[in-house]
């Protein structure tokens, strides 16, 4: 990227506008990461893993509002299956944390 | 806590990506994703790397190693993605096969590595979640 980037030709003026995007989502971007280290050290890989994969129906609603994108059946159903899933992963987190409270061996 | 940080990753790793399509928006050249995501990636870096200077923390080669090592399977699958959509298939079969598979190997590596053990809902939520991921996909 930064290769393509210094090889642009001198006319390639590129707006402010684009940095400031850039580094905002770019802040977006290494607090998810973080964020995602933090999780798995406190529950599963494969759930803070899906969670970072669920997050791809965030920029979709979002250009559904912002831009007026077609809101597809396809879409619909996939949006009304990622709240479903992150209710039953949210609740087999409830029970986890009930029996490790019970018994913390179980924790370990 | 558990509930904070999944909804810290759903908002910040969604909205990441959204820069692109701000771009594509705005009606500017192709060009511009080369430094919009060399400033994306550098600015990244420093709130990462920033306050672990400021701290006075150090990375050892273990943090060096298996952040390589990802890397460089971050950018095969890049460049994998990129050849199945340059060799003609069709994208509604590589993103939802690419995200998807990445999915199932860390639920694997999970269970072979780190042992995990998924109660009904946690597993249900899994399967839904998988299902709901490929279908986004698709979309």
């Amino acid at each position: 990227m930064l290769v393509r980037t210094l090889l642009l030709k001198s006319g390639g003026h590129v707006l402010t506008k684009v940095y400031v995007i850039a580094v905002l989502f770019g802040i977006c971007a290494a607090v998810a990461s973080l964020a995602f280290q933090v999780s798995i050290s406190i529950g599963k890989v494969t759930v803070g893993w899906l969670m970072m994969n669920l997050s791809a129906g965030v920029p979709v609603v979002v250009s559904v509002w912002m831009y007026h994108e077609k809101l597809t059946i396809l879409k619909v159903v996939a949006f009304g299956l990622v709240l479903v899933s992150i209710f039953f992963l949210s609740w087999g987190q409830v029970i986890e944390k009930r029996a490790i409270a019970s018994n913390p061996a179980e924790g370990e | 806590m558990w509930f904070l940080l999944m909804l810290v990753i759903l908002l910040t790793n969604g909205m990441s990506a959204f820069g692109l399509k701000m771009i594509a928006g705005w009606g500017l050249p192709e060009t511009v994703k080369y430094p919009y995501l060399t400033a994306w990636y550098a600015s990244g870096l420093a709130a990462i790397a920033l306050p672990m200077l400021l701290k006075g923390m150090r990375v050892g080669k273990t943090e060096l190693f298996w952040g390589g090592v990802t890397g460089a399977l971050s950018i095969g699958g890049q460049i994998a993605m990129a050849v199945a959509l340059s060799s003609g298939v069709p994208g509604h079969v590589v993103f939802p096969i690419a995200i998807g598979g990445s999915i199932f190997v860390v639920a694997l590596a999970g269970r072979l590595v780190f042992g995990e053990r998924m109660n009904p809902p946690t597993a249900l939520g899994l399967a839904l979640g998988f299902i709901a991921v490929v279908l986004l996909g698709m979309s």
